[in-house]
């Protein structure tokens, strides 16, 4: 094939039941896209063909307005008599499909990191209305080691033809929600039982139900409850075990309501640690969820707050160490995670700094007053994220607009504190 | 292969319906189902493609020019979302603009008033002046290239038509009616820059202006030949209520020798505003302000200094504007605030408890806690106004649909603001 949809082919990268996908050159943007082509079989049918026709571009569009860091972006979306096409982000590394078996699994933490990820993408997808209902490893794109990760095929129409193949056709059921088997009416929740099955694959390298036929599985699915992953995997914490089995819970008001709640217990259990040493780098769901709990950032957006993750740098800082100094030039700001600081001017104390506040944002909020106006040093063990204005300066409007939100906010409470303090005096 | 005329379906986009045809395309009204909007293509004819000879190169200066007005991101540009090239079909997919072109107020029985015609100008310059400074020539500026709708609302279209005729056959394919809007260098297919455009605009604001080309002549011979080597009469022999100033602008800006034309877009825009504010216009224009004259006092005021053109006709738009003559009360202590304001001329002075906190000059902001404070904010000091003034009220709830960038701009402008008013506090406080 030369052409899908006016693009023109450059590779096949893969073929489903009901589609085949593209690595394509988009002339326009200038960039590899990857484009999904719909069988035309699948929109042939009279019934079903119809529906669908009506169903794909509210999907499609809505799909279309998720702008996250880990879910492939959609473009654009057409469909016409029996043609049908998606044009998605090109993300090349493969799928999580290569991690599912035995002798090929990834470091419990590693994984852990990944379903964090995923966990907080669906509760952002779910939260604009989007329920993916295929979440597999084969729908889990492998962006860059360690832990990148983008969910593909979002909240497509597509998913639903997929599911009714999976039932009577070619496919498997191994990842559906019991409700979704039973053919009812399923909501964002189905998402976090699909996304415990992957979960428990990448941990302990087997499917929670094997069966050596479809209907076998579609009975223990609806049925039976899995071992857990740690009888296939002895590393495996019991924390983890737990977390797995109430999101893969056969009745959907017994696990996890939402992606956020699936990620915190994921966080949780990352920094009671997993059974081996106590790590001495930040992972990026440790990251994450320490800048999630900040007041600082609380209006800041998923997307941005992973942008934050991806700019600042991460240190520990030891009880004494001087982080800025009194009159040289300063060319990023911090982030107080963990300890306490103290602000020193002329070796006078001006305040003590904790968790969750900045310091050093002069260098970033005016260009006239780059020179450190007073000294900062750790006075407890401590982890700063430090940003450097010229990362800031790269980061999306967005991202940069939080910050200047957050500082507005800190320069207006110190403006009025000044002046309560000037008119009382 | 499909008769002129009767699309139903453009790739992915249903046909609404046919918008009209020129010489080498057609153009639709559609549906984007996608991105859920109404969107104008631009079909070409396959017959210009098709040729042994042209056709290649005819598509690969289609996309080269779609790939050129896709950055071409400003108000007053018609944007170009898409273009595809297939074998037998090519069309660019644009912004939809609801409302004809400016080609029906050339005729003296349908002119616009005069300031008008100066506001629409003055909206091409600064459009074109941004173009420009991405290296792009438009080359085939006329009234039918600019998409007018509303009081003075215009996108300028088709840009790199003249690219796509190419080379030596310019004159035929772009002038298929007249060569009335050419300047004299691209007549004499001498090397081009921005100088032929701003000739071109000199054009259209004179037909706009007189309701006549001006130039005309029996036939393109003679046109060309007048061109290039006469001069033309001055609007104002057409329609009297045209003044000097006016006049001067279009004859500089259609000046034949380049020398004397102007040199660059800003030249030519300040003229424009200069001439909205003057005097003589002044008495007739309304107490009203223009969105010239909103759009030339914000480009000079330092508040403003980072804020793009785009971003610039944002807060044109989404901002009142009025005079407030000295004694009057503008804000109240206790007052609920949802909106903020910039002095653009004149003086105001803020107290609390009749005690004088501030006396606040052209370009600053007050009553900005109500934007920046996020909560129900109520006024916090009395502003009164000191000396006659001219001010701007953004509502907060306009700035908070504007885009991104703008409120970015607002944000940073703020920022530096606060900073100095914190900065100046704590000096009090420490000599205190």
């Amino acid at each position: 094939m030369e052409h899908v949809a006016n693009y023109p082919v450059i590779r096949k990268l893969g073929e489903g039941a009901t589609s085949e996908v593209f690595l394509c050159q988009d002339p326009f943007r200038n960039r590899q896209v990857a484009v999904k082509r719909i069988f035309p079989e699948s929109l042939r049918d009279p019934a079903r063909g119809r529906l669908f026709r009506k169903l794909f571009f509210t999907e499609a569009s809505l799909a279309g307005e998720l702008d996250h860091p880990h879910i492939a972006q959609i473009y654009d979306a057409g469909i016409g008599e029996d043609s049908g096409y998606i044009v998605m982000e090109y993300v090349p590394g493969g799928t999580m499909e290569r991690f599912c078996a035995q002798e090929a699994l990834l470091p419990i933490e590693q994984t852990v990191e990944i379903i964090f990820k995923c966990a907080r993408a669906l509760a952002y997808a779910h939260t604009q209305g989007v329920t993916h209902r295929d979440i597999k490893p084969g729908n889990l794109l492998y962006a860059s080691a360690p832990t990148d990760v983008r969910i593909s095929d979002f909240g497509l129409a597509l998913n639903v033809g997929a599911e009714t193949t999976q039932i009577t056709g070619v496919g498997s059921p191994a990842y559906m929600s019991p409700e979704q088997i039973r053919e009812e009416l399923v909501d964002h929740r189905t998402d976090i039982y699909s996304l415990g099955v992957v979960a428990y694959q990448m941990l302990s390298g087997r499917l929670p139900f094997q069966g050596s036929n479809k209907f076998s599985m579609i009975y223990q699915i609806t049925q039976h409850d899995p071992p857990p992953p740690s009888s296939h995997r002895r590393e495996v914490p019991e924390a983890l075990d737990r977390i797995v089995r109430r999101a893969m819970h056969k009745d959907a008001k017994a696990r996890y309501q939402s992606g956020d709640e699936f990620a915190d217990a994921l966080v949780e259990a990352l920094r009671t640690g997993l059974g081996a040493a106590r790590r001495d780098t930040f992972g990026d769901a440790d990251k994450f969820a320490a800048l999630r709990a900040m007041r600082f950032f609380k209006r800041f957006a998923d997307p941005e707050l992973w942008e934050v993750v991806r700019i600042g740098q991460w240190q520990r800082v030891s009880a004494g160490t001087e982080i800025v100094r009194e009159g040289e030039p300063g060319d990023f700001f911090c982030v107080l995670v963990e300890g306490e600081a103290r602000v020193t001017k002329n070796r006078k104390l001006l305040t003590v700094l904790g968790p969750g506040e900045c310091f050093g944002e002069m260098a970033y909020l005016s260009a006239e007053h780059r020179e450190r106006g007073a000294t900062v040093a750790a006075s407890k063990d401590a982890h700063i994220v430090r940003v450097r204005t010229a990362d800031l300066e790269q980061a999306s409007v967005t991202c940069r607009s939080h910050f200047d939100r957050a500082f507005i906010g800190i320069l207006v409470e110190r403006l009025n504190l000044a002046n309560t303090r000037l008119t009382s005096g | 292969m499909t008769p002129r005329g009767s699309l139903a379906q453009i790739g992915k986009y249903p046909v609404v319906r046919k918008l009209g045809e020129g010489a080498t395309s057609e153009v639709y009204l559609c549906n984007d189902p996608f991105n859920l909007r109404d969107v104008a293509i631009k079909v070409a004819f396959p017959e210009s493609f098709q040729d042994p000879a042209r056709g290649s190169i005819y598509r690969k200066l289609f996309l080269t020019e779609a790939k050129l007005a896709g950055k071409l991101q400003h108000p007053h540009i018609c944007q170009i979302y898409d273009a595809v090239a297939e074998e037998k079909l090519h069309y660019l997919v644009m912004e939809y603009v609801d409302g004809g072109t400016l080609e029906k107020y050339c005729s003296p029985q349908s002119l616009l008033a005069v300031e008008r015609t100066v506001e629409i100008i003055f909206k091409c310059t600064r459009a074109l002046e941004f173009a420009h400074k991405l290296g792009v020539t438009h080359r085939d500026i006329k009234p039918a290239n600019i998409l007018h709708t509303g009081e003075t609302e215009v996108k300028i279209t088709d840009f790199g038509t003249a690219l796509i005729a190419s080379g030596d056959t310019t004159t035929q394919v772009a002038g298929v009616g007249s060569p009335a809007y050419m300047s004299p260098e691209q007549l004499k297919d001498l090397p081009l820059d921005h100088r032929t455009d701003i000739y071109s605009v000199g054009v259209v604001m004179y037909s706009l202006l007189a309701g006549r080309l001006p130039f005309q002549a029996a036939n393109n011979f003679t046109l060309i030949y007048q061109i290039t080597n006469a001069e033309p009469e001055a609007p104002s022999s057409f329609r009297p209520d045209i003044p000097g100033a006016v006049d001067a602008i279009v004859r500089r800006a259609m000046a034949k020798d380049l020398a004397k034309r102007y040199a660059n877009w800003g030249d030519f825009s300040a003229d424009l505003a200069a001439a909205f504010r003057s005097e003589h216009f002044g008495a007739r224009k309304s107490q009203a302000f223009a969105d010239s004259d909103r759009f030339e006092t914000l480009r000079r005021l330092p508040f403003f200094e980072n804020f793009s053109d785009a971003e610039l006709w944002e807060v044109a738009r989404m901002s009142t504007w009025r005079h407030a003559p000295a004694g009057e009360a503008l804000m109240k202590e206790g007052e609920p605030g949802d909106y903020f304001c910039i002095l653009a001329q004149g003086e105001v002075k803020v107290t609390k408890h009749g005690k004088l906190l501030n006396v606040l000059r052209a370009g600053e902001p007050f009553g900005e806690m109500a934007y920046l404070s996020r909560k129900e904010h109520a006024r916090g000091a009395d502003v009164t106004v000191a000396a006659d003034a001219s001010i701007i009220s953004v509502p907060t709830r306009r700035l908070n649909q504007a885009s991104e960038s703008c409120r970015h701009k607002f944000d940073r402008a703020f920022m530096e603001i606060l900073v100095e008013r914190l900065a100046m506090a704590n000096l009090r406080l420490s000599g205190v």
